[in-house]
């Protein structure tokens, strides 16, 4: 039954779903996935997210009419590599703009409306029941922090321990590997340092972290200052 | 110079006949001088012979724009140009007495652009790269579509057509479109650098300064439409116009920025308050 439901939805993926807009699929594919997971409760996986699921049929561009004559035209009166018909006999790929990327933002606005105070101290752990954590609370010595923890965590994870109210925990770690590019994570950390501007930056063993860092590690040290290490070292 | 084959010689008629006969009278050049309805910002670095073939498109989609009543102008700014495209640029015969060519040493894209839309007296700027070529209808168009919207928008070429480098074809999407959602824009640029808009959204906004080598930051762009975007900006599409992007296969400041793995600097659009 699983099987061929599977079947089913793929095979009207490729006829239907690719071809409609992003904005369109994810709709339905939203829809979809809420009836799956009703009938389904654990044959869907929980990072599996509507905007994973958005294809693109990638049906080639094809110039109009009006475009082929203008082509024409700056062919005869500005630059003869672009006669249109010569252009076309190259075969031309089609480039389109991926607009339907939205999942990288979705789950960084998802994390910024979590933040509620200004921070001084961005710190990325990899997870939250992570045993540093215990001794990161007792290393701590300056206000406004935010802790993020950048993977899956194996583990509930209760958020019993004593925090002061400057300190912030978000668990980001299911949001971020639910996006479909790996670019895309390391982009939405990246984006919450820059936007958050905090004085310091720490990666403690976090691999998100630390490849953020390794990758946009001159744009981030335009805005804070970076401490990166595999174990905790704060003070 | 000569002519490669192919070439229509009615544009270069038209140039040479803009330099005798100005299109207005001496009385009309002297007082509304600043009273243009749009400015066309270019800027050049290193294009060499390249530069020439975008000044025949600029004269081309002026030339349309004019036939349509309409003042322009245009900024030609050199920023650390080499003789050759300073030879091309400011010998080109299509100029007239009230565009101007400006030499800079920002060596940045972004603040070659602010300036010259300083020096503008256009009520719209159009900005345009110097190896990149417009539709004859970009000009005409965009200032068309400009003056039917009472909302501050922000105009860009529909179809794009890459060449030489790599060739493709593209389709830009306007922020008006029902499946636009700007939050794309934290890993994707929707829209490419050729933007007509009024002038005093380029000075409420300017282009920040991008050199990845230095800062990691980059995009000056894509930067520029987050800030518009935040701004309530609204880009839309001129529908029935090209870009014709020139893809070199080395030396790209686009390609630049990506190896540098350059970011866009810290934008309003993602900004805490904008949760």
């Amino acid at each position: 039954m699983k099987g061929r439901l599977r079947q089913l939805y793929l095979g009207a993926d490729q006829l239907i779903f690719s071809r409609l807009t992003a904005h369109s699929q994810l709709r339905i594919k939203r829809l979809i996935l809420r009836v799956g997971r009703l009938l389904f409760p654990n044959a869907i996986s929980p990072l599996l997210t509507a905007e994973r699921m958005v294809t693109q049929h990638v049906k080639p561009l094809t110039l109009p009419a009006w475009a082929i004559e203008e082509m024409a035209q700056v062919a005869k009166a500005v630059d003869p590599q672009l006669e249109p018909q010569r252009f076309l006999s190259r075969r031309p790929q089609t480039h389109h703009i991926p607009q339907h990327r939205v999942n990288a933002g979705a789950v960084y606005f998802g994390i910024l409306s979590r933040i509620k105070h200004p921070v001084d101290v961005i710190v990325l752990v990899p997870t939250m029941g992570h045993d540093d954590l215990a001794e990161i609370q007792q290393a701590i010595s300056c206000a406004r922090t935010l802790i993020v923890s950048t993977d899956i965590s194996p583990l509930h994870f209760d958020f019993d321990l004593d925090f002061p109210d400057e300190i912030q925990l978000v668990d980001a770690g299911m949001s971020l590997n639910g996006i479909l590019e790996p670019a895309d994570a390391i982009a939405v950390l990246a984006r919450l340092v820059l936007q958050l501007k905090p004085n310091l930056l720490k990666v403690i063993n976090a691999g998100l972290g630390m490849e953020t860092v390794a990758r946009h590690g001159q744009a981030l040290a335009q805005v804070t200052r970076v401490l990166v290490s595999e174990r905790l070292s704060i003070s | 110079m000569s002519l490669p084959a192919g070439i229509d010689t009615s544009l270069f008629r038209w140039c040479s006949s803009r330099q005798r006969t100005p299109l207005c009278s001496p009385k009309e050049v002297m007082a509304p001088i600043n009273q243009m309805d749009a400015t066309v910002v270019v800027t050049f670095h290193r294009e060499g012979s390249l530069a020439h073939p975008t000044l025949l498109s600029l004269a081309r989609t002026t030339l349309a724009a004019e036939a349509a009543g309409y003042r322009v102008q245009w900024i030609l700014s050199l920023d650390r140009s080499d003789s050759e495209t300073r030879q091309i640029v400011t010998t080109f015969p299509g100029l007239r007495v009230q565009d101007r060519v400006v030499e800079v040493d920002f060596g940045d894209l972004g603040l070659s652009r602010n300036n010259a839309i300083g020096e503008a007296d256009g009520f719209f700027v159009g900005i345009c790269d110097g190896d990149d070529y417009v539709s004859t209808n970009w000009l005409r168009s965009c200032i068309d579509a400009a003056r039917s919207v009472p909302a501050p928008s922000i105009w860009h070429p529909e179809l794009i057509i890459l060449f030489e480098g790599w060739e493709a074809i593209s389709r830009q999407v306007g922020q008006d479109d029902p499946a636009f959602d700007h939050r794309c824009m934290l890993v994707v640029n929707p829209w490419n650098s050729c933007a007509f808009a009024p002038r005093s959204t380029f000075l409420e906004l300017p282009y920040v300064l991008a050199r990845p080598g230095e800062t990691g930051f980059g995009f000056e762009d894509w930067h520029w439409n987050c800030e518009t975007v935040a701004a309530g900006h609204v880009h839309r599409i001129a529908k029935g116009t090209m870009h014709f992007v020139r893809r070199k296969s080395a030396e790209s400041l686009n390609l630049a920025h990506v190896t540098a793995n350059a970011l866009i600097p810290p934008s309003r659009l993602f900004d805490p308050a904008a949760k």
